[in-house]
């Protein structure tokens, strides 16, 4: 645990450097200010009702495979490239310990980025709309977590890719996946998909969007709510279980002679 | 103390022309003393460092360190690396690079150690640039330095002098010379045979993957490591 919590803090120190912070910092004002723009128009009263759960589900489920494409692309094969695993694992540390620092490297880059980015520019957005907010904090913390779980499984996904792909390519191929499961899974071939078992089971596990379809049965207590996070855990345990088998198999001299 | 049994290694096993990286290389590398590594290119020195180290794994044969497997967590502890490829990045401080390698080698807070090294290769006055921005030999200098941090008891050195300039290289040979009489043992592979001659107790050569000859230069006139491996290549050919 201990090599774990050093390599973090060393990932963490690597990856926020003071132009990142500066870009990023921007990019918070700006989300910051125009969250604030309803207040400068003046809009008429609508008196409308607004649900902070179903906003905060559309505003996560666009940013966390953004942020996780952000973060994770070239992960690992980035760090074979620059010798920077030879000269980790030339030390006393196991190549899982190695992956599991990434894993929580890249959680940890998550919750910072959809708070800052996604969460609190919603919450000044709605306060700025004024308009009447429905926030029940204990199903909104749930519907967070829930969506972190979907980013954990993006991140598995990406790292795996990472492990095979070299460079930054693995950005392109996780893109075109959450593009295909956006589109085509969910969209053109949905119905196709609801007739064939197999072409079912197949979406589910290699489109996995189990723990986003559990948050919109939450309130129903079906068994559609638990099949659906069970699909999502499946899909999670998948590709870890492949990101540590690649990773022991790994050439990290690949770029030596 | 390395022991190293009738390790080989091919690649490319199933192409047309496979490699043999190393075929039945056997040596001992004893405590407390400075080993050369010395053969031609492609003679397999990497191959066997790379295979101490873990980053390859052996098809057949034994490595052991301190009677114990190489691959264990507990004997990586005991070893420290130069690499011959140093990492280079814009986003890390020379000083975060070294308490990193420092904290994973199991040293955390070892500042004093650092600052020591820091001062003895000349490296005060770039501690806090980045990787990416010091000089090809004072990347050289910040490996060896990592490779040193702790309390190793083996030090592996892949051609340790080869961005070295003159001075930082008779620095070095200084350097070694110290830490020769604190129990450490030292592998050092390098082209250059008046550098290993100069630095090392004993020297191995590798040609064809195979350990061929072991010299020892307490029974070697000065200058003679250079005929001897003359007198070897001729055999050879």
């Amino acid at each position: 645990m201990k090599n774990i919590s050093t390599l973090v803090y060393y990932d963490l120190k690597r990856f926020w450097i003071l132009r990142r912070i500066i870009i990023l910092s921007v990019f918070f004002v700006l989300a910051v200010l125009l969250s604030l723009l309803p207040l400068t128009i003046n809009l008429p009263n609508l008196k409308i009702e607004l649900n902070f759960n179903t906003i905060l589900q559309s505003v996560l489920s666009f940013f966390i495979p953004v942020f996780v494409l952000m973060f994770t692309g070239g992960i690992i094969s980035n760090d074979i490239r620059s010798y920077y695993l030879r000269t980790l694992l030339s030390r006393p540390i196991s190549k899982e310990e190695y992956l599991c620092s990434k894993y929580l490297f890249s959680i940890i880059n998550l919750i910072i980025t959809t708070i800052l980015f996604a969460i609190i520019p919603t919450l000044i957005g709605l306060y700025s709309y004024q308009a009447n907010v429905n926030l029940n904090i204990a199903t909104s913390l749930i519907t967070y977590i829930f969506y972190l779980i979907e980013g954990l499984l993006f991140i598995s996904i990406s790292i795996s890719l990472s492990t095979i792909v070299k460079g930054y390519f693995n950005i392109f191929i996780l893109a075109i996946w959450i593009f295909l499961e956006s589109t085509l899974i969910n969209g053109i071939l949905s119905n196709l998909v609801s007739f064939s078992k197999p072409l079912a089971i197949f979406s589910d596990f290699f489109f996995p969007a189990g723990f986003s379809e559990a948050v919109k049965l939450l309130d129903t207590h079906s068994i559609l709510f638990y099949e659906s996070i069970m699909w999502g855990l499946a899909s999670l345990t998948f590709f870890v279980s492949i990101s540590f088998y690649q990773i022991n198999k790994i050439n990290i001299d690949a770029n030596s002679d | 103390m390395i022991e190293i049994e009738n390790i080989t290694k091919t690649f490319k096993k199933y192409s047309k022309y496979p490699i043999k990286a190393l075929n039945n290389a056997s040596c001992t590398i004893g405590h407390n003393k400075v080993y050369g590594l010395i053969g031609a290119n492609g003679a397999g020195k990497t191959t066997l460092i790379r295979i101490i180290l873990g980053f390859e794994q052996q098809d057949s044969g034994t490595i052991s360190i301190n009677h114990k497997s190489n691959l264990l967590i507990d004997t990586k502890k005991l070893i420290g690396y130069q690499s011959d490829l140093p990492y280079i990045s814009k986003s890390v401080k020379l000083i975060d690079y070294l308490k990193m390698n420092s904290a994973l080698a199991g040293y955390n807070n070892n500042d004093s150690q650092i600052d020591e090294y820091l001062v003895k290769f000349k490296l005060t006055g770039s501690y806090t640039k980045s990787l990416a921005e010091l000089s090809k030999g004072m990347r050289q200098k910040a490996e060896i330095v990592s490779a040193f941090i702790g309390q190793p008891q083996i030090v592996i050195l892949d051609e340790p002098t080869a961005a070295l300039d003159p001075i930082a290289t008779l620095e070095l040979r200084e350097f070694i010379n110290s830490k020769r009489n604190t129990g450490i043992t030292i592998l050092f592979s390098s082209h250059h045979l008046s550098e290993v001659e100069h630095i090392c107790d004993n020297v191995l050569l590798i040609d064809s993957g195979q350990i061929h000859k072991e010299f020892e230069m307490a029974n070697i006139e000065k200058g003679a490591l250079e005929e001897e491996f003359r007198k070897f290549i001729t055999e050879q050919n």
